[in-house]
């Protein structure tokens, strides 16, 4: 029995169907309110000093937050790059160093600030 | 057909390398989304610099601290604000298209006019309060 269901399960040219649409969608669900969420956090920390900005950052509600839009961001910025990369970028070249350089930059950033909210969470 | 070559230079849309077409206000708002998409990309470098100095302790935290006070680093954060704004709306935009509703033309112009507008609006909102609240 043949259903339209195989026309995105495993197809396209990575064999991953509908995965890369659908995670944008979700994480970009996820960011409306992160975004928020993070303004409103810019707000309340805007000119506080090291104390009270460290005391605010270690607050485990805050910081499972911050630890959530980090990941939910690094997800969405690195398919939106690729998304970009393979839509401008006709030399297969280019593209290949485009989401090598894409892979690095998502990965240390993202890595850099979990451990930075971790350290200043645990780390005392 | 037949001098298409499917192997190597594969036919992509026209609008991508050759602007075949006349810029709209719908255009240049879509690319704009791509464009305040690619600007956070570069901007989470900021968050990541501002949470690693916290990490490291008073020193590098008010050195940071510093930098995004300065004249220049409110303008970076004020488009910064802006570029979250504008790709936020952009994609609420998408959501309502995914619904799918608002697809007749005055109702796609009325999305990418609310879209800058409201992109603009919620900065400017956003950066008084934070002067307010300073």
């Amino acid at each position: 029995m043949k259903t339209p269901l195989k026309t995105v399960r495993g197809l396209g040219e990575k064999h991953h169907g509908t995965e890369h649409h659908w995670t944008m969608r979700i994480t970009a669900l996820a960011l409306v309110f992160l975004c928020i969420g993070f303004v409103w956090l810019v707000i309340c920390m805007l000119g506080s000093d090291y104390e009270s900005a460290k005391a605010m950052i270690g607050n485990p509600l805050i910081s499972t937050f911050l630890l959530l839009a980090i990941l939910f961001s690094g997800i969405h910025m690195h398919y939106g790059v690729q998304t970009i990369t393979e839509d401008y970028l006709q030399s297969q070249l280019w593209r290949t160093l485009a989401k090598i350089g894409d892979m690095f930059f998502s990965t240390v950033v993202c890595a850099a600030c979990v451990v930075a909210v971790l350290k200043v969470s645990f780390g005392g | 057909m037949t001098d298409v070559d499917l192997k190597g230079k594969r036919p992509i849309s026209p609008h991508v390398q050759h602007s075949a077409y006349k810029v709209t206000f719908s255009m240049a708002t879509s690319i704009s989304h791509r464009l305040s998409g690619s600007a956070l990309y570069a901007g989470m470098f900021f968050l990541a610099s501002w949470l690693i100095a916290l990490a490291m302790g008073p020193e590098a935290f008010d050195f940071v601290q510093s930098l995004w006070g300065s004249i220049l680093g409110r303008l970076v954060l004020f488009c910064f604000t802006w570029a979250m704004m504008h790709h936020m709306l952009g994609g609420i935009r998408h959501f309502i298209w995914d619904i799918p509703a608002m697809m007749e033309k005055p109702q796609i112009e009325f999305l990418y006019v609310a879209t800058v507008v409201g992109g603009i609006v919620l900065t400017l909102i956003l950066w008084i309060i934070g002067y307010a609240v300073m």
